[in-house]
């Protein structure tokens, strides 16, 4: 568990951080969320101590980061950020050892590693292992960046904006494997964004940020539902309930009965889809009701315009 | 790297160096290839190759129209490279065939015993064209192609001479009087060089990182080391003259050491300044523009300061401080030859001597192993570059 007590934290007479204070609970994903300049990034870099804070205290497991010696407190986070910083003239598979090689790893230990990582990120050891970091294409450079992060098996993930610097079709890729990948390590992350569409899908807390104040610190569906002031309102946009219809899926709406779909058209929605997406699908037929459909194309059920709108309720009426 | 894959969309543009190397080479044909000369001092004859031998003449023609019909046609561009390599290289290695070939007949011919063959414009025209050819083709070609290809041209001219067919060319004979001092006047040379320029490697790499790590540093460093650079070279190996000279009669020790007001110590003293710039300048530069991302990420991940410095800001920065080293080394080389004249040895003192006797040749003679040496010297930094450089090793 991280937490955040009272921080404060001064650029010359800036105050960017004016009492910060939230936690992030272990085997989760918290997004640092705001507007450019409300402390979001600030606040990420207190946790491995790339920035001091002047007041408060930042704990890990209890522990003030402050108490830790530096580099070895820094080794055991993973830290992730918008341009990969790869280093250019190691190779990736070097670049992914990099953290064992400062805890003293051996090379033949690095080299499996850094394999057993190319795999389960999704690019072929084979191909990428000594491949340099100019080779890469940006999503392949960010992906290596992950692996880099994950490769001394921290307890902890910083990731500054991690997708930001990716292209839109991309980021989308890289977010639905981060969230695959996640749900497989439960890691404790926190995720730094200024985009809420990448925030309420990648999200299990969300911590809105303004001019270095917390302004709410939720769940996506309760920040969506019911943001707690007019920034946050504002700061969710007027499309909130349709965001909020992004954090479910289709799977748990869904009705098993097969006899009731109709025949005469051919839409469908995928059974891992969002509600979002059921919703838009629906909106585009003549019909309040379509046919779920699983990989295989065999339908399961359907989804009604009905069962959509109840669920979007939900956050709102309570 | 290769700009002309695309040439069938591109319009047609004057390929400006090949076009040079076109002029001067057909002005090397119409000059005098050599001057046949009685003895050392005689003013001599011209001829030119048109005079001397047909067949040779409608070779050297050749070398010089392909690259004029390559400047007007599109070919492609391995051809086109191929085309530069070959005639460049015959422009270089055949004028000194042809000066001690047909220099020696006409010497047999005129009953010249003691006369000499000096090359004349013709020559030095059409060395200069194909040297313009050889290194378009380098600029071309990736790899060390370009450097085994300058490697092969100064081994071939090397054969000529071990063969004995150059001795009647008037530098030859300059050389073979002084054989005896020629290497040990090399080597000079090179030590000079070599001190002056390991010298300011020491001072200057780590003046280059105090300066990026200690901005504070930096302004100071850098106008001493810029303001050293505008004294004239020859002013400066005057300069150290006196202080040396006091400073060696005051402690005897120096003097014990070699250090005197001439001689070697002041003209190390003098080159190693002027190789300070080029190797701070980059040294600093290359860690100044390191993307700070990755500075960052070293640091998250984290190094020390002493790791960031040698796992990451040195290795990184590495291919701009050696190319700092290059242009140091080159320039030393050809600077080293001044210091001749404040008595420190090296192949200055043929350049001067020859100066002193009014015998081009001599100078001639001192000149070609310094164009050499530095030729020799840049390319092998080329080629340690490309090793350094990441991912050159496997960027086909």
């Amino acid at each position: 568990m991280i937490e955040f007590d009272r921080v404060v934290k001064y650029y010359g007479t800036h105050r960017a951080l004016d009492g910060v204070s939230f936690t992030v609970p272990d085997g989760c994903v918290t997004v640092l969320i705001g507007p450019s300049g409300c402390g979001k990034s600030t606040s990420l870099k207190l946790v491995n101590r790339l920035l001091e804070p002047d007041d408060g205290y930042v704990r890990v497991n209890g522990r003030p980061v402050k108490s830790f010696a530096v580099e070895e407190l820094r080794r055991g986070i993973g830290y992730v950020i918008q341009s990969a910083g790869l280093l250019p003239h190691m190779t990736v598979q070097d670049n992914i050892g990099l953290v064992p090689r400062l805890l003293g790893r051996d090379k033949a230990w690095r080299r499996a590693r850094a394999r057993d990582l190319l795999d389960l990120i999704g690019l072929d050891p084979h191909a990428y292992a000594r491949k340099y970091p100019s080779q890469l294409s940006g999503g392949e450079a960010q992906r290596v960046g992950v692996a880099r992060a994950l490769a001394a098996d921290p307890p902890i993930l910083l990731m500054d904006e991690p997708f930001g610097a990716v292209d839109p079709l991309n980021r989308e890729t890289l977010q639905n494997e981060f969230i695959s990948l996640q749900r497989k390590l439960k890691k404790t992350v926190i995720f730094v964004t200024h985009d809420l569409d990448e925030a309420v899908r990648v999200a299990d807390r969300i911590v809105l940020l303004q001019d270095g104040l917390v302004i709410q610190e939720a769940a996506p569906e309760e920040l969506l539902g019911r943001p707690s002031n007019a920034f946050a309102r504002d700061f969710v946009g007027t499309d909130r309930a349709l965001k909020r219809l992004g954090r479910f899926s289709v799977s748990d709406y869904m009705s098993h009965d097969t006899r009731r779909v109709g025949t005469k058209d051919h839409a469908s929605v995928p059974v891992d889809a969002t509600l979002r997406e059921a919703l838009s699908r629906i909106l585009a037929i003549p019909s309040d009701e379509i046919s779920v459909i699983d990989a295989q194309n065999r339908t399961l059920g359907s989804i009604s315009l009905e069962a959509i709108r109840r669920a979007g309720c939900g956050g709102e009426s309570s | 790297m290769d700009t002309d894959s695309g040439a069938t969309v591109e319009s047609w543009r004057l390929d400006k160096p090949v076009a040079l190397a076109v002029i001067f080479g057909a002005a090397g044909i119409l000059l005098p290839l050599f001057t046949i000369r009685e003895h050392r001092l005689d003013g001599g004859t011209g001829l030119s190759v048109l005079s001397a031998s047909v067949p040779y003449s409608v070779l050297l023609a050749v070398c010089i129209l392909v690259p004029a019909v390559i400047i007007l046609v599109r070919t492609n561009a391995k051809i086109r490279a191929g085309l530069l390599a070959g005639t460049g290289s015959v422009l270089i290695v055949l004028p000194w065939l042809l000066a001690g070939i047909l220099g020696s007949r006409e010497l047999l011919e005129l009953e010249l015993d003691l006369g000499r063959v000096a090359p004349a414009g013709g020559f030095w025209f059409l060395t200069l064209s194909g040297m313009i050819l050889v290194s378009e083709f380098s600029r071309r070609v990736q790899g060390w192609t370009g450097t085994l290809l300058v490697a092969a041209i100064l081994l071939c001219v090397f054969a000529m001479f071990r063969l004995g067919l150059l001795e009647d060319i008037a530098f030859i004979r300059e050389y073979r009087v002084r054989e005896q001092r020629f290497l040990s006047e090399v080597i000079a040379h090179l030590r000079i060089a070599a001190m002056a320029v390991g010298s300011a490697v020491l001072v200057g790499v780590p003046a280059g990182i105090v300066s990026y790590r200690y901005r504070v540093v930096r302004k100071p460093v850098f106008s001493v080391v810029s303001g050293l650079q505008t004294i004239p070279s020859l002013a400066l190996f005057g300069l150290m003259i006196a202080p040396l000279a006091f400073l060696s009669q005051r402690y005897p020790f120096l003097r014990q050491l070699g250090i005197r007001g001439v001689g070697n110590a002041p003209a190390i003293i003098a080159l190693f300044l002027y190789s300070l710039l080029p190797i701070l300048r980059n040294t600093y530069t290359s860690l100044s523009v390191i993307d700070p991302a990755v500075i960052e990420a070293g640091k998250g991940m984290g190094m020390t300061q002493k790791q960031l410095l040698f796992m990451l800001e040195i290795p990184v920065a590495l291919p701009i401080i050696l190319s700092g080293i290059r242009v140091a080394s080159v320039q030393t080389i050809g600077n080293t030859t001044v210091a001749a004249l404040i008595g420190a040895g090296g192949l200055g003192n043929f350049v001067f001597q020859g100066l002193g006797q009014a015998s081009p040749d001599l100078i001639v003679m001192g000149v070609i192993p310094i164009v050499v040496l530095a030729i020799v010297i840049d390319r092998v930094f080329a080629f340690f570059i490309g090793r350094v450089i990441p991912g050159a090793r496997n960027v086909e």
